[in-house]
């Protein structure tokens, strides 16, 4: 029973294009937990950071993350790269992104199809690219130069959105999957946006999930969400929706385990109780593995 | 209230390459950022313009664009209400928010870190047509203080000097090195231990004095006496100790040199110092 959960948290190999394990199964490291991480060491197969809570930081913070870094493989997964913006890449935000994953050995380093912000302002959210040739041209090009600046591949996820826009021209998983193929970068595939833009721009959230790629996909999201009446708030902070589970499932039915992390960060519950909302990710995986064992 | 759409769009584009994509996200970040009420921002922009925004299922595109304006405005909002508590609560949450909305009005923000956001708020709160001018100064320098406290948070605190990390002999030819994470402050209006029930200024030529120090990622505030103060100053300003006793105490009596005693023992424990400096007294 142990070997088999070992197997769940540890693949081999994921199928994607760049040969990066599996890291199992992981948690967004909240700070309301860090020092319990340390103390209590919880089977958890990494860590995912939000790349502008370290940067250019030291003191507490960075401290209690170096310790973790020690024991868990870390993940970078930003907000503020704004690669669909008009406004020139912020290289002194992309050298200290570099530097930070230098320092911590960062597994990887993601952000969002999304922009934040134009003429040097900033709204500290992810607002939706139009779905257009026009769209797909920018942020390809961009995403080159930034894997120059990163010195690694980029991964970028599909972001919730509340907006749809006139302009658009294709759907969103057409644009994540040409996105990949003309830059080269990877996906992050987020299982609660795609279950939360389907509702809110009425699009059918299985067949989004069936048409990506698992070779492009090095890491998947699993959030809760909160429901508005008219539409679905990206909140995280509830448990992972049954539908949401169902989506997931569908995907590592047909792509085999893929790092995912469950992402909480509001209303966080104690570190034991997020371990065993994790550990339902890799249930469907070890009762297949006992049932191909008693074939 | 919002410049008029076809004026910011204008002013807002000047010297830089325009097409499609910079005009649409230009309209959706003034419909996001502008200053003032919902109504006053969805009438500067063009009804043509307007009609870029698509309608989802159950909500019309400026709907839609609502809710990331909400989200906007709440999330700086959060930054301010977790950088100046004591300041919230002084002024309870309805004023605060007031105060907080106006801030945003004015400042949208420019960086894609948060954590600076508010590092104009003391010197907006000191100004703000909205308080009384007593209370106004005192808020001001409070949120000063609290904005002191959340950069001390962000240093690296580093491993304190322990009471016998230099022997006996030595201290009188000592430097006692500040640590980086202590801060020296004087609160002329406003006394932060009193509670945020108080708003009595202190009296005239009676500051408060206290020194702000982190350890272990909180930052505390420790009360000092004026003559605790002056002498702790004359440390950080890198005079030796024995120097700064006698600058301080020329003539100290044996309750003070006991009282002196005291006050090293506290700071020492306190973190106050990173390490100790000994200059060789003989030639």
């Amino acid at each position: 029973m142990a070997r088999l959960e070992k197997r769940t948290r540890i693949g081999k190999h994921m199928k994607n294009r760049w040969q990066l394990p599996s890291l199992g199964l992981g948690l967004g490291l909240r700070g309301s937990f860090a020092e319990e991480v340390i103390e209590q060491r919880p089977q958890v197969g990494f860590f995912e950071i939000i790349s502008e809570n370290y940067l250019r930081v030291e003191g507490d913070r960075m401290a209690k993350l170096e310790q973790i870094a020690e024991r868990y493989p870390i993940v970078m997964h930003g907000v503020s790269l704004s690669i669909g913006s008009t406004d020139p890449l912020d290289l002194d935000y992309l050298r200290a992104l570099r530097q930070l994953a230098d320092r911590i050995g960062a597994k990887w380093v993601s952000d969002h199809v999304c922009w934040t912000g134009v003429a040097g302002k900033n709204t500290h959210d992810l607002l939706p690219v139009p779905l257009t040739e026009r769209a797909l041209e920018h942020v390809s090009e961009r995403v080159h130069r930034v894997g120059d600046v990163l010195g690694r591949p980029l991964f970028l996820e599909n972001p919730t959105s509340y907006l749809a826009l006139d302009a658009s021209t294709m759907p969103e998983a057409e644009f994540m999957m040409r996105l990949c193929e003309r830059s080269g970068c990877g996906m992050l595939l987020d299982i609660n946006n795609v279950y939360v833009n389907a509702f809110n721009h009425g699009f059918d959230a299985g067949s989004y999930v069936d048409s990506i790629d698992p070779d492009r996909v090095v890491q998947i999201h699993i959030a809760g969400h909160s429901f508005e009446g008219t539409h679905i708030l990206d909140t995280h902070d509830a448990p992972v929706s049954s539908e949401v589970w169902r989506l997931y499932r569908r995907y590592v039915d047909r792509a085999g385990q893929t790092s995912t992390l469950l992402e909480r960060d509001a209303n966080v519950p104690p570190l034991g109780e997020l371990v065993s909302e994790l550990n339902r990710a890799g249930t469907p995986n070890r009762q297949r593995s006992e049932h191909a064992a008693s074939v | 209230m919002p410049l008029p759409y076809e004026r910011y769009a204008e002013l807002s584009t000047a010297g830089s390459s325009t097409d499609e994509l910079e005009s649409l996200q230009r309209l959706l970040q003034h419909l996001i950022t502008a200053p003032g009420g919902w109504g006053d921002v969805v009438g500067s922009v063009p009804p043509s313009r307007v009609a870029e925004l698509a309608s989802t299922p159950r909500l019309s595109g400026l709907e839609c664009v609502s809710i990331y304006r909400r989200m906007y405005r709440l999330r700086l909002l959060e930054v301010l209400v977790a950088d100046y508590p004591d300041l919230g609560e002084l002024l309870g949450e309805e004023l605060f928010t007031e105060l907080a909305e106006a801030y945003i009005d004015e400042n949208p923000s420019s960086s894609y870190t948060l954590a600076d956001y508010g590092a104009g708020f003391p010197s907006f709160v000191a100004q703000w047509i909205g308080l009384d001018p007593m209370t106004r100064a005192a808020a001001g320098e409070l949120a000063s203080l609290e904005r002191l406290e959340t950069e001390l948070l962000n240093v690296d605190a580093g491993e304190p000097l322990a009471l016998d990390g230099v022997h006996l002999d030595a201290w009188e030819h000592a430097s006692l090195i500040p640590a980086t994470t202590l801060r020296l402050a004087e609160m002329r209006l406003h006394d932060p231990f009193l509670g945020a029930d108080s708003l009595a200024p202190l009296l005239p030529g009676e500051p408060r004095r206290l020194a702000l120090c982190q350890t272990e990622g909180r930052v505390h505030r420790h009360a000092l006496s004026a003559e605790g103060h002056a002498l702790l100053e004359r440390i950080v300003a890198g005079q030796a100790l024995a120097d700064a006793v006698e600058a301080s105490f020329p003539d100290p009596t044996e309750e003070r040199v006991q009282e002196i005693f005291c006050w090293f023992r506290d700071w020492l424990a306190w973190g106050f110092f990173s390490s100790v400096a000994v200059h060789n007294s003989t030639p």
